[in-house]
């Protein structure tokens, strides 16, 4: 049977010592692969895996299922048609990407936003966010065996996902921002249904929280497994709730602080150990957090226009559009040609639900962009599987890859 | 406890050992089951209302159920919905599209497919004689209908493209695009010259039904 | 294109027509509710009649026989009791499984599959026979290397499934009763061994998981066994440990005698007034009572026996899928049933020894007077059909259980199972069986409910106040100096 079948047959005898070939019981590691099609790689992605019984002795994950080439595809479109392929980077906050490739863009050119349009991007990043935190604790404790908490956590990312819906017109694929301001401005009542969203989205969080922070079987299932301490953190690039985990005080938001985090009252969960359990219990806290900044984004947002009037970077109003000159000109050239971005190269990060969310666009100057990379939060994570993995038993692997919450979207682009 | 206001980050602790009660695993566990069985008896004695408040996903009452019995409740799309696509008529139901190829540009998906026509007895000299939308290309972004100068594509259907058994049913032409209610701008009448009888009925705003011929 | 399949008339034609839901209000709600459990009651009496009904008809065949035991009613049993009861008990499960789950879980649960001509799905009823016809009509695969070792391969899920199916034959569900004119019970062996038949077959299921994972040539398969083994050789030793105390308390292994003596003799009841047997006048005289944490511990051990989470790390169904990966079909469908079959039979041995069995608490005598008067002095063989009800009612509810650990806990990891076996749950039987052979030499059953009262009076402090800290100082045991715990009303 061949060797790349995951369930491929027998012992490979691999021995590493030949001291042992005089044992009475040479041991041999066997080897595994895990994925790409397996329960527990949600994405997709293969594990190979030596293991000494079920102890895992090396783990080299295998990414590029899921590759779709994003940097190449976005330097055949232009800066606006960018924005649809950022939704599907990380596919759990959509609007997390969109609000950071936006940024990105409009710091290229020089221009900000709305007001309006800056707390807009807040509360419906924040709600991203919240609906990114829940399907990762949740999922640990799906792939741990309790499903009832998981679907506890989709029932609330549902109701959210419902008003995310009604504002920006669609689920997951949002591609809500625009360069200079937001597509759509939240409906009547939306901030009101919002605000009978959120109790009940924290109300199943705290049933989650019950479930599993105090339970025992998951503590010790979490607990010091998967530990990586501060500085090895940051030298292998950790960011986002990762890094805090491990005690490391960086959020971009507090940080750097961009649209208006500024003006928000909020703090940063941190854990001490860095292990498994400080990580989903970062993130736990962190949708509470998330929760408090859309409550305060939405009482605070003054109105106003949603996106900026300045016709070289944003689409005219449709009232000038279907009765003036200037607007059609105007209309036709940005459709037509595309945005002019100044050439110029940029590096503009934000604070994805999984950490730095980093894009660095290069413009000549035309149409479209000539070169765009992403830095995805979750792939320096990814990378350092096989450090947290080590010397963990197969049981173990579970919870460290849940807890590092591998989206394969922004990973493999 | 307020955790709120905290402007310092905070301070974590070295000491996170359960509890002797806790490491007990029992007290947890019953109380892990009992929340799952509330939501059990709640269900079970519970009723929802599945015609109106489960399409907020509000279970009121006793019943917690959230999820929808699709097909038989269907929740209707939010307004502002991206659905299925439609090209809007004008009164006398042609449609208001000039063939310009703005949406079919804006597209990142490339779906649009057009071939422009000439009108002989109108100010506007273009229409499109055939207008397809690959449903399977599509991704919904909605940038044709932001691209379109003349209001004549729209996603309010509120409807999604339906599930097809072969990849060409996907390609919908310009007759099965063309339907839902006629819009008229100010402006048109010194463009367009309807005909004095209108043959498409006002009002109707169901996707994707053919509306009146041309 | 053929015509007819343009899009445009495709499109004309599909318009989805969407049932209109009944809507339901509080009237016809109420009425459902009240009919539901009026028809589930029905249903119940009339399983427990009918099956008593039918192992006295099997009874009838043999001429001579006026006490419980006789090749017909043995005949009858094992055709009423193992092959309908514990299958058919079993593959609803299949279905109470994932209809009580969705409950649990906010859920609609299955209603695709309907009956034809009935627009209705039935609470998802019709699954179970979609399942079935899935499983029989499945392709039975088998791999290469499975193929190597045929014999082995297809023993696995016979040896999984086989002794799980014998083991209900030592559970009684009635009391020994006059029915229509004939001894009879609803057991099938009436034998001195009793439970330790049943620990004596347990282990031979250790065969079945691990013939299954090492012949299926497959490396987690493999794993799947080995875990397997382990853990179901580990936790009989705390299986057997953990029943010790109820074996001094009631003298015997023999789960019947367990059962009759949990509640009124056959004599106290056809004297009719109160129940002589119960504990200081007033509380039923169940297992239970004297042996709360040998229950509690059983049903721990039992569930890691028969490996349902949170003790399936050999099935973990993220981790290594399980012993039985590589089956398909039928195969596949066995050692799923085996597993219901083995809750079914868990049920009932701790219904039979701690709930009290077949006896209903209090009324016995009492209904039993009452019935009398209804069918001319037979009250005792009516009485017997409730007594069964209450057996049936009992099992469905300690599943229930074991449904909802299932479902709202997390799993252990295997070294942490092997933990909890061997460190915790054994010394604590240990200690248990010392406290109540203590408490047995000094006053007998009585005593021994005392120190029972006791445990659980401490068990439900240790549950509901112990460790309850008062929530303004509280720092959180967590690491975060802000407590995450705290209501999210603050908003
Ligand atoms: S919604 Fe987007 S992908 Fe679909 S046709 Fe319009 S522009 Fe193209
Ligand atoms: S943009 Fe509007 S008018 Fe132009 S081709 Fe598209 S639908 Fe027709």
């Amino acid at each position: 049977m061949s060797e790349t079948q995951s369930h491929s047959a027998g012992v490979v005898p691999v021995n590493p010592d030949p001291l042992e070939l005089d044992d009475e019981l040479p041991s041999a590691f066997t080897k595994v692969k895990l994925g790409p099609s397996h329960p527990a790689t949600h994405g997709t992605v293969r594990l190979n895996m030596t293991l000494d019984g079920e102890r895992i002795v090396e783990c080299i994950p295998e990414i590029g299922f899921l590759h779709r080439g994003f940097s190449k595809s976005s330097e055949n479109a232009t800066w606006h048609q960018v924005l649809p392929y950022t939704d599907r980077l990380n596919y759990v906050s959509p609007i997390l990407n969109n609000v950071g490739y936006i940024m990105g863009v409009e710091k290229l050119i020089g221009i900000t936003d709305t007001e309006r349009s800056k707390y807009l991007r807040v509360a419906a990043g924040e709600i991203s966010r919240i609906c990114d935190h829940l399907t990762c604790v949740s999922a640990i404790g799906l792939e741990l065996g309790a499903m009832s908490a998981f679907l506890y956590g989709v029932e609330a990312r549902e109701i959210l996902w419902d008003r995310v819906a009604e504002l920006t017109g669609a689920r997951m694929t949002t591609s809500w921002t625009r360069i200079g301001g937001v597509a759509t401005d939240a409906p009547i009542g939306w901030i009101e249904r919002v605000k009978e969203t959120i109790p009940r989205v924290l109300e199943l969080t705290d049933e989650l929280d019950k479930l599993f922070s105090k339970n025992r079987i998951f503590v010790d299932r979490t607990r010091n497994v998967g530990v990586i301490g501060a500085d090895e953190a940051i030298s292998w690039g950790f960011t986002g709730p990762a890094l805090r985990a491990s005690g490391v005080d960086y959020d971009i938001r507090k940080a750097h602080p961009y649209l208006v985090y500024d003006r928000m009252e909020f703090s940063v969960p941190l854990g001490s150990r860095g292990d498994t359990f400080d990580r989903y219990l970062c993130r736990l806290e962190e949708i509470r957090q998330s929760a408090k900044i859309v409550l305060q984004a939405l009482e605070q947002m003054p109105p106003g226009p949603i996106i900026i009037d300045d016709w070289r970077y944003a689409l005219p109003p449709k009232k000038d559009v279907f009765s003036s000159i200037e607007g059609v000109m105007a209309h036709f050239k940005l459709i037509m040609e595309g945005i002019h971005v100044p050439a110029g190269e940029v590096y503009s990060f934000t604070e994805g639900s999984n950490g730095e969310l980093g894009f660095h666009l290069v413009s000549n100057g035309a149409g479209k962009p000539y070169a765009i990379q992403v830095r995805a939060p979750g792939f320096p994570i990814v990378g350092a599987l096989p450090r947290l993995l080590h010397g963990h038993s197969l049981g173990d692997l579970i919870p460290i890859f849940d807890s590092i919450n591998m989206i394969g979207g922004e990973v493999e682009q | 406890m307020d955790h709120g206001h905290a402007e310092s980050p905070r301070a974590a602790q070295d000491e996170q050992e359960l509890t002797l009660g806790e490491k007990l695993f029992l007290r947890e566990t019953i109380k892990g089951m009992a929340i799952v069985a509330r939501h059990f008896w709640k269900n079970l004695f519970g009723f929802r209302d599945n015609t109106t408040e489960v399409l907020d996903r509000k279970g009121t009452g006793v019943n917690l159920v959230t999820t929808i019995n699709y097909p038989e409740e269907q929740k209707p799309y939010p307004p502002g919905y991206r659905g299925m696509h439609r090209l809007v008529p004008r009164v006398d139901g042609r449609p208001r599209c000039v063939a310009c190829y703005m949406c079919a540009t804006a597209c990142p998906a490339q779906c649009i497919y057009i071939e422009a026509g000439e009108y002989d007895d109108q100010a506007i000299e273009k229409y499109p004689v055939r207008f397809e939308i690959d449903e399977l290309r599509c991704i919904v972004c909605g940038f044709c209908v932001e691209a379109c100068p003349k209001d004549a594509i729209r996603m309010d259907t509120g409807t999604h493209a339906p599930a097809v058994l072969s990849r060409p049913l996907a390609v919908f032409d310009k007759e099965a695009l063309l339907g839902g209610a006629p819009v008229e701008l100010s402006s048109d009448s010194m463009t367009y010259r309807a005909p004095l009888k209108t043959v498409a009925p006002m009002g109707s705003n169901e996707g994707g039904k053919k509306m009146g011929g041309h | 294109m053929d015509a007819t399949l343009t899009p445009s008339s495709r499109l004309a034609s599909s318009d989805i027509p969407t049932a209109v839901p009944v809507k339901r209000t509080v009237g016809n709600w109420f009425g459902w509710l009240i009919g539901g459990w009026a028809m589930f009651f029905a249903f119940l009496f009339g399983l427990s009649a009918t099956m008593l009904g039918v192992v006295r008809l099997f009874a009838g065949f043999d001429e001579k026989k006026n006490s419980v035991g006789g090749t017909w009613e043995g005949v009858g049993n094992i055709l009423i009791l193992m092959l309908v009861f514990v299958m058919i008990l079993a593959t609803l499960l299949t279905m109470a499984d994932r209809k009580w789950s969705a409950m649990m879980q906010d859920r609609v649960g299955p209603n695709r599959a309907r009956l034809p001509g009935i627009d209705s799905p039935l609470a998802g009823l019709p699954h179970i026979i979609a399942d079935v016809l899935k499983m029989l009509f499945k392709e039975d695969f088998i791999s290469d290397g499975a193929a190597r070792q045929k014999l082995l391969f297809n023993l696995g899920p016979l040896l999984a499934f086989g002794p799980a199916f014998c083991l209900f034959a030592v559970i009684p569900m009635s009391p020994e009763v006059f029915f229509f004119g004939k001894r009879i019970s609803l057991q099938v062996l009436h034998v001195d061994w009793g439970i330790l038949y049943v620990f004596a077959l347990a282990s031979i299921g250790v065969f079945g998981t691990a013939l299954a994972g090492w012949s299926s040539d497959n490396k987690f398969a493999l794993l799947g066994g080995l875990r397997a083994s382990a853990q179901m050789i580990s936790y009989e030793v705390t299986l057997g440990l953990t029943l010790v105390g109820a074996f001094i308390a009631y003298g015997s292994v023999r789960l019947d005698v367990m059962s009759e003596l949990q509640g009124a003799t056959e004599a106290a009841i056809r004297i009719g007034g109160s129940d002589p047997t119960l504990f200081f006048g007033w509380l039923p005289a169940w297992g239970i009572f004297m042996q709360p944490l040998a229950a509690i511990f059983f049903l721990t051990a039992a569930m890691a026996e028969i490996k349902r989470t949170p003790f399936d790390t050999p099935e973990g169904e993220s981790e290594i899928i399980g012993y039985y990966l590589e089956y398909s079909g039928l195969k596949s469908g066995l050692f799923l049933i085996a597993e219901y079959v083995e809750t079914v039979v868990v049920a009932g041995i701790v219904t039979a020894i701690f709930l009290g069995g077949w006896h209903l608490p209090w009324i016995e005598p009492a209904l039993c007077s009452v019935l009398d008067g209804l069918w001319h002095g037979n009250g005792a063989a009516l009485l017997a059909i409730f007594q069964v009800m209450g057996f049936i009612i009992k099992v469905l509810l300690v599943i229930w259980v074991m449904f909802l650990a299932r479902w709202a806990l997390p799993r252990f990891r295997y070294d942490q199972v092997m933990h909890l076996g061997w460190k915790m749950l054994l010394p604590a039987s240990l200690a248990n069986v010392i406290i109540s052979a203590a408490a047995y030499l000094a006053g007998g059953r009585e005593a021994m409910a005392m120190v029972g009262l006791v445990e659980i009076v401490a068990f439900v402090g240790y549950v509901a106040f112990w460790g309850k800290k008062p929530a303004a100082d509280a720092p959180d045991a967590h690491g975060h100096a802000a407590d995450p715990h705290a209501a999210p009303a603050s908003h």
